[in-house]
């Protein structure tokens, strides 16, 4: 019995579920014990059931659809940007260093305050939300791109040199798969990023559809933060299956990596 | 990039010029006929707050007056009127659900030019409230000296209503403070002391007096702001003037629906199920009534003279330049 | 020195460039959504530094929104540096505890800050109490991962020193583990710092003071010079916290290395 109950300690799932439930239910008590006005807050059982019936509202799911799809886009959009330029400003020092105060200025701007201006420029909504995405999104995926490029073996850059390769050669054959698993960790850090702002973008700038317009939409109602309480549980829920999608790729792709730097570690 | 957008605005300009020519070789005849294709532009979007009062647009849609003159029109939802002006005069958005308040800041700061099309709504006893927590000790408005009132907006419709009540109650706006509550989270706000009183639109003040026995301390829209007009339907000066019948034919179509609303609640209360979050039972709760057919030049005018009054306006405004007159040609 | 001061004199030749093309590109195209950075700064000279010299020109309105929104940010991230790296630490340390509390802190990670604006006023209403933990909230990740990363990666011959010279868990704690931990912990305070500032302007959606409210009014206002002027103000801001935290964590660790190798 005792073993047993060591055993299941050690599952990740089971604690899991434990530690989900038990906050839950302290949630749930809290709203029942009055600690927390109902009509402040809603309970957790309402909020639960609320969600569970948003998974079966179809208008719900299209929304989900197109926040899906701009991010999707814009994430794509980033990557074809900002691994070349990253590339480009990580193989030519003299760029780099030219480009510095600039970017260093740039990345600080918080992206929630770009959606105002940006939503003068950009006229559909669709382009919007891929232009905001594609500037909050870049940063991470070029940085690391730069990292990782510094990160390569100089011994083996020089010799496919001294074998006569060119630089692009070196570069495609060298520097880009050993900078991959960078790149591949700024780009789960950019999908975190562009959902984000996804839904930040369908919240703050008109339109017709995603999960920030229902949130937009819910306000209507007295029951809205019933409505957007659940809207934002299926929001950390998308959030969380994105990541862990990206994490298990990562693992599966670059195993020798992780292996490599296990070992070194 | 800009320049690129601006090129292809000239030549979807000279297309449409092009166009007209068109038409207008082809013999004024069908041109006139408000059925036929002499329709500028087909395609409307209309960006709107998800709010009882655009319900018109939700019956033209369904009733298909909006297709009967030959329009096609796409709602977009918007989080705020002040936000989607520029949507508007960027062409983004054709026509515009906005609150007066906001509508004439933005013609009197002049960044840019309005019109107004449409009245949606004219406030009716019962459509707000200014609501208190049950067994709350401010009983009438003069209660409210050194009180935090929530609101929706600062410096907006709700605070300029609550401002003018509190001046023909003996107060000035400084003597309470203003602070700013989404409507769904303003029951709560009451109810946790956040806020000593509340500003509600429908159906948000009935649900707080069911639900949580708010009392109602005071109508806002009463004295010199009875039958106020809260909003309307714009479009830039420029999209009135190149578009003239497709504006005539939007009218046409969202009189009809107005007066389907008007005359028919059951209609409202299917409309607000399909573009709003409310649920039917809720809808019949309403008392709604405020939809308008006509934009009163001279009720106008009394929206702009109490911003004038409240400083929301640094001078004197005119809201003759907003009218809508349509060309006899 | 003085070359030295050329040298960054010179790496800094782009943002002249930068400034004449974005001054001339604008003029050109004339529209209302792009005002010339001249305009831009005039206006920001308007509206927040037209006060006298004795004061860094800082006006009234500069002086009552700048320093009420810096203070939220400051103690928000504190806070979340705080509250990050005790929980940070106790995950890195106990594997049991990290396996019953992942899944929430993946979940609470995955939140779009945004979303969590309803959510806040809800429970905390408006003011700065909210916003404070608003910002604490939105920021706290980073620090917690890195801490329990780095917890988590101690150098086992560190430990087993630590053992044989009998320390005790406090001391351990202290004298091992913090320290091994901290080149992690600042990558993360670092990540926040600049995450605090978008906090910051969600958490100032409602608010009638600070510099989030101070974008918000020129926008609402259709002030477009003014709203571009608030964008580059906090991104001045962010820059400016940016290099000042750079140079206390290089101080921090450069303090943390010596000391290690003195003992």
């Amino acid at each position: 019995m005792r073993l047993n109950a060591r055993r299941a300690l050690d599952s990740p799932l089971v604690c899991g579920v434990i530690g989900v439930v038990a906050l839950l239910s302290a949630a749930e008590a809290a709203g029942r014990l009055g600690l927390i006005s109902t009509v402040q807050f809603p309970l957790t059982s309402t909020v639960l059931l609320e969600a569970a019936g948003l998974a079966a509202d179809p208008a719900f799911l299209a929304d989900v659809a197109t926040t899906f799809g701009g991010w999707a886009l814009g994430l794509l959009a980033t990557v074809a940007v900002a691994v070349p330029l990253g590339l480009l400003l990580g193989s030519v020092p003299p760029i780099e260093a030219a480009l510095r105060p600039v970017i260093e200025f740039l990345r600080p701007i918080p992206s929630v305050a770009i959606i105002p201006l940006a939503t003068f420029m950009f006229s559909g909504r669709l382009d919007l939300k891929v232009a905001v995405i594609l500037y909050a999104s870049t940063w991470p995926i070029l940085i690391n791109t730069v990292y990782g490029l510094r990160e390569v073996d100089p011994v083996a850059k020089e010799t496919l040199r001294t074998f006569g390769f060119g630089p692009l050669s070196v570069l495609w054959r060298v520097s880009l798969p050993s900078t991959a698993p960078f790149i591949a960790t700024g780009v789960r850090v950019a999908a975190a990023i562009a959902l984000i702002l996804a839904i930040s973008t369908e919240l703050l700038s008109s339109g017709a559809g995603g999960i920030g317009n229902f949130i937009v939409l819910a306000e209507s109602s007295p029951e809205g933060l019933r409505m957007q309480v659940a809207a934002i549980v299926w929001a950390g829920l998308l959030g969380l299956v994105t990541n862990g999608v990206f994490v298990w790729g990562e693992r599966r792709i670059f195993r020798w990596h992780t292996a490599r730097t296990g070992a070194t570690q | 990039m800009s320049g690129l957008r601006r090129r292809l605005r000239i030549s979807a300009l000279l297309l449409t010029a092009t166009a007209l020519l068109a038409a207008g070789c082809g013999g004024g005849g069908s041109a006139s006929s408000p059925n036929a294709g002499g329709l500028e532009k087909a395609e409307l979007n209309i960006g709107m707050l998800p709010l009882p009062e655009v319900a018109p647009i939700q019956i033209a849609i369904d009733k298909g007056f909006f297709k009967a003159e030959g329009l096609t029109v796409k709602p977009q939802i918007i989080q705020g009127g002040a936000a989607a002006v520029p949507d508007l005069l960027s062409g983004k958005l054709d026509i515009l659900h906005s609150n007066y308040v906001s509508a004439i800041s933005v013609v009197a700061k002049g960044v840019g030019k309005l019109k107004v099309i449409g009245e949606a709504w004219t406030a009716k006893p019962g459509n707000f409230a200014i609501m208190v927590k049950k067994g709350s000790p401010i009983t009438k408005v003069s209660d409210l000296k050194g009180k935090k009132v929530g609101v929706n907006t600062l410096n907006n419709v709700v605070t300029l209503t609550v401002s003018a009540l509190l001046k023909t109650n003996g107060l000035t706006p400084e003597d309470v403070t203003f602070v700013e509550q989404p409507f769904p989270q303003m029951a709560g706000a009451l109810e946790g002391g956040q806020v000593d009183a509340g500003f509600m639109p429908e159906p948000f003040h009935q649900i707080a007096a069911s639900k949580n026995g708010a009392v109602l301390l005071a109508e806002p829209f009463a004295g010199p702001t009875a039958d106020f007009p809260i909003a309307g339907y714009m479009v830039s000066e420029q999209f009135a003037k190149e578009n003239p019948k497709t504006v005539a034919a939007f009218q046409r179509a969202l009189l009809k629906a107005t007066e389907v609303a008007i005359s028919n609640s059951a209609e409202v209360d299917t409309a607000l199920t399909k573009y709003t979050k409310i649920d039917k039972a809720t809808a019949d709760l309403m008392v709604l009534g405020g939809f308008s057919t006509t934009v009163n030049e001279t009720r106008l005018q009394r929206v702009a003279d109490l911003m004038l009054e409240f400083k929301y306006l640094p001078q004197k405004f005119d809201v003759k330049q907003m009218m809508h007159t349509p060309s006899a040609s | 020195m003085i070359r030295k001061v050329a040298a960054a004199v010179l790496r800094l030749w782009i943002v002249p460039v930068v400034l004449v093309v974005w001054e001339l590109g604008t003029r050109a195209l004339a529209g209302p959504y792009f005002p010339p950075p001249t305009k831009i700064a005039a206006q920001m000279g308007e509206l927040w530094f037209s006060g006298p010299p004795t004061r860094l020109w800082l006006n009234d309105t500069a002086l009552t929104n700048f320093p009420y929104s810096i203070a939220n940010l400051l103690t928000g991230w504190v806070l979340s540096g705080v509250g990050g790296v005790v929980v940070g630490v106790a995950l890195g340390r106990s594997s049991l505890l990290f396996r019953f509390l992942d899944p929430i802190i993946q979940f609470g990670r995955a939140l779009p800050p945004v979303t969590l604006l309803p959510l806040f006023i809800a429970l905390f209403s408006t003011g700065a109490r909210m916003h404070i933990l608003l910002i604490a909230f939105g920021i706290v990740w980073p620090v917690l991962f890195n801490a329990a990363d780095g917890a988590r990666h101690v150098d086992p011959l560190h430990l087993d020193t630590a053992r044989v010279f009998r320390l005790s868990r406090v001391q351990r704690l202290v004298k091992v583990i913090l320290p091994s931990a901290l080149p992690k912990v600042f990558a993360g305070l670092r990540l926040s710092l600049s995450l605090a500032l978008i906090l910051m302007v969600i958490a100032e959606t409602f608010s009638t003071i600070g510099i989030g409210y101070q974008l918000r009014v020129a926008e609402r206002g259709y002030d477009l010079p003014g709203t571009w002027g608030a964008v580059i103000l906090l991104g001045v801001l962010g820059y400016v916290f940016n290099q000042i935290f750079v140079l206390l964590e290089r101080r921090a660790l450069a303090w943390q290395s010596s000391a290690q190798r003195r003992t």
